[in-house]
């Protein structure tokens, strides 16, 4: 290369498209310059257009947001890329020049990143997270026979290495958000959906949320019969609970003879569903509040009395400071 | 039930109606569905309905007094002694009888409470009244007890049904973690409740085929738990007779499971229970292949006389689950289930890889397996390889195979054949005398070996020149040392380099010599993990993209110098980064090494 070549390629003048598109492999992705080759590679797409080549214009700038995504990690910037990877059969393989990827396979993986991240964004949404999450798992299980394309350079908080287990990560949250919405009103399906969620946590190799799953589902499949109404309650932690209550050994030893739920009284404790212990609460707050405010009334101008007296003791105290001040 | 037995209840109804023995609720309802069964001639009544009250409605059912499954005979004071063909207890007469008793009268107290007035069940009540007691009293106390019994056991079905001998070195597939076997105080509740639930007392309040069925799913259950229980406490026996006892208790269970099948309601329950089924034969196979396997005194087999039987197993473990797969049936019941089998699966897997390698170590030498499988336990204690699972026991049996082969010479293994470098790297590395300065040492001991080696081709990027700065696509080789799973020890050879065209070529597969051979500690997948972490956390090395190759062996030495001062060890191969720490796995090696490859 003589010295005007390697001027031209310094400073990117006078390089045709491909020259420019070159440059921006060799003068910023190959020197780990993301943010710089995404401009270059827009340079080089402008550069295409005036020369109406319509797949090098696509390419170049389906690298220019690959690249800013690669530099700024902001996962927002995929809507800008896949419109032009819809007119690319391949593309190279991020961080490489001669290896090539299907261009279809990475939209696929990029629609599903956008999914997970609406997902991540809808943590207080259950119906949207389950929705995105479900979506997301959709996209990835299209991919399972392929590998992970952009988690190297853009990587997840976890679970980077295999599209198998991003694939069951997001179904386990699918299924574990499902399980939220049910519960409510049907302990059985919201455990139904949980046990799904174990499966996928576990397929997804993440142990730590399966063993959360496991807790959850744990707790939901807990009956107690209620200390007060006596009926039998599902789900421990939702529609049952253990509330502090004296009882002696004589009295748990009844509960037995009575041939009555013996594990419904726990040391220090009995199990009450929570319309029996939210009934009471409130009534106990309703009756609290009611006290409050009797004693208020009932305290009120003894208050005043000694804020009046305070008052006055304060002025007096004020005074004499003046007049010893003066002296 | 003919029309007229329907009628009958109709009148007795009014009659209880009108002496206040039923409120008017539900007599509405009772009513109602009668005159609704009498109109359309429906007469599906059990036909427990008007049987013969027994003499003695609280009689109970003989069972083991150790597990409570149903004895095959009935006890008789002419016979001192049982044994339960279940759970193999050994108890004398008196000790079943007293049991009985005590269960009966536990029965008869929870009646008398339960049904107190209604003089428990028979003639005396109809059957109207029975059907009500059940479903109001009864049932919901039975339920109870049910439900109570089978919360802290419920994740059984995580286990698998069996153990086997070096399965149970991990977690998660001992029988001994199972909550039928951790909180097997648990059991004593069960087969109280399999008492109630079989008594004839508690049957003769069941009137509705309805009320038939759920009573059976109960005793489906409990009888579930008591014989996987045996299952598996039988087949941690490791012997013969454990594994056949083990055997009849899936037989027994084979047979529950054919008897739910008929009854069960939905289809997605009829093929759950079609895949438990092809789990049992698929289970009963692997009891049988151990039966044998433990009945040979002198623990000499030919391996591979087995690998059909566990193949075929492992093809019905397949079809189990892909039925289950496909069932549709609750994820509380099949996810957990799923999790037993797959560990299944590991299991038998385990018992392939264990007997395939026990035949290519022993080879003519014979041997015992069992003495085979000590000393793989024995290695894996003493060279501290990393084993967490049955699949990584199962990889290190198959390297060890695969070195005793090698050292007869039936295998080749792809090596570096070069020790050129030695010869300098002992007499570099000795501390001389320089001028009356310094220690002379000289060379005690040098142990040569060869060195395990994970090796994968690097593709990355890099910057070059000074004024105009560009990036170049580079290739390179990344070397790991493959017996170290915690510390990696890992070096870039570059393109072009003498090691780099050395290694290249290490790729020719070569019988080894006598020298001794470490084997791969380190997975396939381990190494992609742990090279690609290493690339990574270079700054030279831009857009790095790591494609494993193979396994090579390298050629190290262990030089011990020796001076006035003491000893000095080092350690050395045809490249710097090597895992120095081998002794044990070198200890252990050569005595497994030495044990097998004699012959």
């Amino acid at each position: 290369m003589g010295l005007l070549d390697k001027v031209k390629n310094a400073t990117g003048l006078g390089l045709n498209p491909a020259e420019s598109y070159h440059r921006a492999y060799e003068k910023g992705v190959l020197l780990a310059k993301y943010s710089e080759a995404s401009e270059m590679f827009g340079k080089a797409a402008e550069k295409f257009q005036e020369a109406a080549q319509s797949e090098g214009v696509h390419r170049a700038r389906a690298n220019e947001y690959l690249y800013r995504l690669v530099a700024t990690k902001d996962l927002s910037g995929i809507d800008s890329i896949l419109p032009h990877l819809q007119n690319l059969q391949n593309i190279e393989e991020l961080g490489s020049e001669s290896v090539t990827v299907s261009a279809s396979e990475l939209a696929t993986e990029l629609e599903a990143r956008r999914l997970e991240n609406a997902a991540h964004e809808s943590q207080g949404d259950w119906t949207k997270a389950q929705g995105f999450h479900a979506k997301a798992a959709e996209k990835f299980q299209a991919l399972l026979k392929t590998k992970l394309k952009t988690y190297k350079h853009v990587p997840a908080a976890d679970h980077n290495d295999s599209v198998e287990e991003r694939y069951f990560l997001n179904q386990g949250y699918s299924s574990y958000y499902q399980g939220l919405l049910v519960r409510e009103a049907d302990p059985v399906q919201a455990a139904e959906r949980l046990s799904q969620a174990v499966l996928a946590f576990k397929r997804a190799k993440d142990e730590a949320l399966r063993g959360r799953m496991d807790q959850n589902l744990s707790q939901l499949r807990i009956k107690r019969t209620c200390w007060l109404c006596h009926r039998e309650m599902l789900g421990q932690g939702l529609n049952v609970d253990y509330y502090p209550a004296r009882i002696t050994p004589w009295g748990r030893d009844l509960v037995a003879k009575l041939g009555q739920d013996v594990t419904s009284v726990e040391d220090g404790s009995v199990a009450v569903c929570l319309s029996c212990a939210s009934m009471i609460q409130i009534q106990a707050d309703v009756f609290a509040e009611r006290r409050v405010n009797a004693l208020r009334q009932e305290m009120l101008p003894r208050i005043n009395e000694i804020i009046s007296a305070v008052h006055v003791l304060t002025e007096r105290i004020a005074k004499l400071e003046r007049v010893a001040h003066h002296h | 039930m003919d029309s007229a037995e329907i009628q009958k209840i109709l009148d007795d109804l009014d009659i209880q109606l009108t002496v206040g023995k039923i409120d008017l609720p539900t007599y509405q309802v009772l009513a109602k569905k009668w005159s609704t069964r009498l109109a359309i001639g429906e007469a599906s009544l059990a036909t427990a309905t008007y049987a013969p009250v027994s003499n003695s409605l609280t009689a109970v059912k003989v069972a083991c007094p150790n597990c409570g499954a149903p004895m095959g005979e009935d006890l008789s004071p002419d016979r001192r002694f049982y044994t339960c063909e279940y759970c193999s207890h050994k108890f004398a007469f008196e000790q079943a009888r007293d049991q009985t008793e005590q269960l009966r009268q536990e029965l008869q107290g929870w009646l008398s409470k339960l049904v107190s007035g209604a003089a428990a069940g028979g003639n005396a009540v109809d059957a109207t009244s029975r059907a009500f007691i059940f479903r109001e009293r009864l049932y919901p106390s039975l339920e109870m007890e049910f439900n109570r019994s089978m919360e802290l056991l419920e994740g059984f079905r995580e286990y698998p049904l069996y153990q086997t001998e070096l399965g149970a070195l991990f977690r998660g597939y001992s029988s001994e973690e199972s909550p039928l076997r951790a909180e097997h105080q648990q059991l004593a509740p069960v087969r109280n409740l399999t008492g109630k639930l079989c008594a004839p007392a508690v049957r003769e309040f069941v009137v509705s085929a309805e009320d038939e069925q759920r009573l059976a799913a109960m005793q489906s259950s409990t009888m579930e738990l008591i014989y996987t229980a045996n299952i598996m406490q039988q087949s941690a026996r490791y012997c013969a007779e454990g594994y056949v006892a083990a055997r009849q208790n899936l037989d027994a269970l084979r047979d529950l499971y054919h008897t739910t099948q008929k009854r069960a309601a939905s289809a997605s329950e009829k093929q759950f229970l079609s895949a438990s089924l092809a789990r049992l034969e698929s289970a009963g196979t692997v009891m049988d292949v151990l039966s044998r396997v433990y009945s040979s005194a002198s623990g000499e087999l030919m391996g591979s006389a087995f690998s059909g039987e566990l193949d075929t197993a492992k093809n019905l473990y397949a079809q189990a689950l892909q039925l289950v797969d496909e069932s549709g049936y609750s994820p509380m019941q099949t996810v957990p289930w799923r999790h037993g089998v797959e560990k299944e699966v590991a299991l038998v897997e385990l018992q392939t890889g264990l007997l395939n390698a026990y035949d290519r170590v022993v080879a003519n030498a014979g041997g015992s397996f069992f003495e085979f499988q000590s000393a793989l336990v024995e290695f894996t204690r003493q060279s501290k390889a990393p084993v967490a699972d049955p699949q990584s026991l199962a990889a290190v049996a198959d390297g060890l195979a695969l070195l005793v082969e090698a050292r007869r010479g039936g295998r080749t293994l792809p090596r570096l054949a070069d020790w050129s470098w030695l010869g300098d790297f002992q007499e570099n590395n000795r501390s001389k005398k320089v001028m009356f300065l310094g220690k002379e040492e000289q060379i005690e001991s040098l142990e040569q070996y060869w060195q395990p080696f994970w090796l994968a081709s690097l593709s990355f990027s890099q910057s070059e020149g000074a004024l105009f700065k560009s990036g170049s696509a580079k290739q390179a080789l990344l070397i790991l040392d493959a017996t170290s799973p915690q510390q990696c020890f890992a070096s870039t050879v570059e393109d072009g380099s003498v090691l780099n065209v050395s290694l290249q070529g290490a790729s020719k597969r070569q019988v080894p010599d006598q020298r001794l051979t470490l084997p791969s500690l380190v997975t396939e997948a381990s190494a992609q993990i742990i090279l690609e972490s290493y690339a990574r956390s270079n700054p030279v090395l831009r857009n790095p993209k790591v494609t494993l190759q193979q396994v090579v062996y390298l050629p190290a030495a262990r030089v011990v110098y020796k001076s006035k001062e003491g000893t000095r060890v080092l350690v050395g191969s045809v490249i710097s980064s090597i895992n120095p720490h081998t002794d044990q796995l070198r200890y252990s090696t050569g005595v497994f090494v030495k044990r097998y490859a004699r012959a």
